[in-house]
């Protein structure tokens, strides 16, 4: 990990840059992935195993009326990463690293996230990170760690890892995994034992939101198929920038904050997109959903958390 | 494959399928139809145009969006509010297109 005080080249800071997010910290522990409010229940952190901080919709470039600083905010969420007695041991970044990737987003971007204090970062691109033709930027910068075409598995302590790209294929008015991922998808697990725990993490929804809004994926049935078999399965998602949690048997949906802007509730407006609250309030509808774990004892509790606090 | 083998290729599947072409717009000349952007919908959704006619789409919403056809045979520039695009359709055929950033959003043009 770079010191504060080291000189880090830009590639160097993302090799070895401390990643994190304005959001859930995991820990995992006895194997079953639990998550907690950043800066809140931290003397209680030192559990056995390992944490790591999902992060999504970061929106760097953005500077309307929902929030013209996105940068502000996002140095606000890293600093209480940074504070955590409990270093993670690296972040997801579920999509959406730059608004448009427009000339010099990503380039702010990295400046800001390599103050981070994590090992390393796993993305997975959101359908903003595609714009202007970005995903060969997006590649080069965050998702080096992702095979060709933006999707990625990995193990930490234990867990097996699995990062989907839902972004770059739709189908209706949906995005899609497509057959290709699938089938990757289906063979990854196919060699991992039942007792196995996974953490799937993907920008959009792989539990259908809102389809209306395209908060949802076409396919992601299958998927969800190919993970029956598992005991424990957390799906960690982005894109509706509101915390949201769904448990189906074995399998916890959970969706992240923005760092950025937040969006309405599903079918609340008209249509989605950056929702303008008072100046005074963006950073309690910045923050996210505290999750408290009970080790080895039903499904987790959710309760609201912000920036603000 | 040469260019002309390539482009006589493209051109006979495009007769197949019955797809209308388009190409972008630099004059004004001819007839004129708009969609509006608007509260993530393209308005009209579905629009019957002359061959000939320049398709200018408005956006009049506070979100950014695009005009991308189905099989990204052309994608607008990302347009922000109170900004436009232009295509004119000069085949016979029908063009359905969405929106990359939000992909519910979605539109169609026949050319008649």
């Amino acid at each position: 990990m770079a010191k504060d005080d080291e000189q880090v080249t830009r590639r160097g800071a993302l090799e070895c840059m401390a990643w994190a997010a304005g959001g859930l910290v995991w820990t995992v522990s006895g194997g079953i992935p639990t998550s907690r409010l950043l800066g809140v229940g931290e003397a209680h952190a030192a559990t056995p195993g390992f944490s790591f901080v999902q992060m999504s919709d970061t929106h760097v470039g953005y500077n309307k009326e929902a929030n013209p600083d996105v940068t502000a905010t996002l140095r606000e969420a890293i600093a209480k990463v940074n504070g955590l007695q409990t270093r993670p041991a690296f972040v997801l970044h579920t999509g959406d690293v730059t608004h448009l990737s427009q000339a010099g987003s990503h380039e702010v971007a990295v400046d800001v996230l390599k103050t981070l204090k994590v090992d390393h970062m796993h993305a997975v691109p959101g359908e903003h990170d595609l714009a202007n033709d970005g995903y060969a930027r997006w590649k080069d910068l965050w998702g080096r760690q992702t095979g060709e075409k933006g999707w990625v598995s990995f193990d930490q302590g234990g867990v097996h890892f699995v990062g989907l790209n839902n972004v770059s294929e739709r189908s209706g008015k949906l995005g899609a995994l497509g057959t290709e991922q699938l089938e990757w998808l289906e063979k990854d697990l196919s060699t991992r034992s039942a007792s196995t725990p996974i953490v799937v993490f993907a920008h959009v929804p792989l539990w259908s939101v809102y389809p209306d809004w395209g908060w949802a994926t076409a396919d992601s049935e299958r998927a969800m198929t190919a993970l029956k078999k598992f005991g424990s399965v957390t799906v960690l998602n982005g894109h509706i920038h509101q915390t949201l949690q769904k448990v189906e048997g074995k399998v916890a949906f959970h969706t992240a904050s923005s760092t950025a802007f937040p969006q309405p509730a599903p079918g609340s407006t008209a249509a989605p997109g950056p929702m303008t609250v008072p100046a005074d309030k963006l950073k309690s509808v910045l923050g996210v959903t505290q999750v408290n774990f009970v080790p080895n004892k039903g499904p987790l509790a959710i309760v609201d958390h912000s920036l603000a606090t | 494959m040469n260019v002309k083998r390539r482009t006589l290729l493209l051109a006979g599947a495009a007769l197949v399928a019955g797809a209308a072409t388009s190409k972008a717009a630099d004059d004004t000349s001819g007839d004129k139809q708009v969609v509006v952007i608007d509260n993530h919908a393209y308005l009209p959704p579905d629009l019957e145009v002359k061959v000939g006619t320049v398709v200018q789409w408005v956006n009049q919403d506070g979100d950014e969006h695009d005009v991308t056809e189905n099989k990204k045979a052309f994608r607008s520039p990302i347009l922000d509010k109170g900004e436009e695009w232009k295509r004119l359709f000069d085949q016979p055929g029908t063009v359905e297109y969405y929106c990359s950033l939000h992909p519910h959003m979605i539109g169609k043009i026949r050319v008649v």
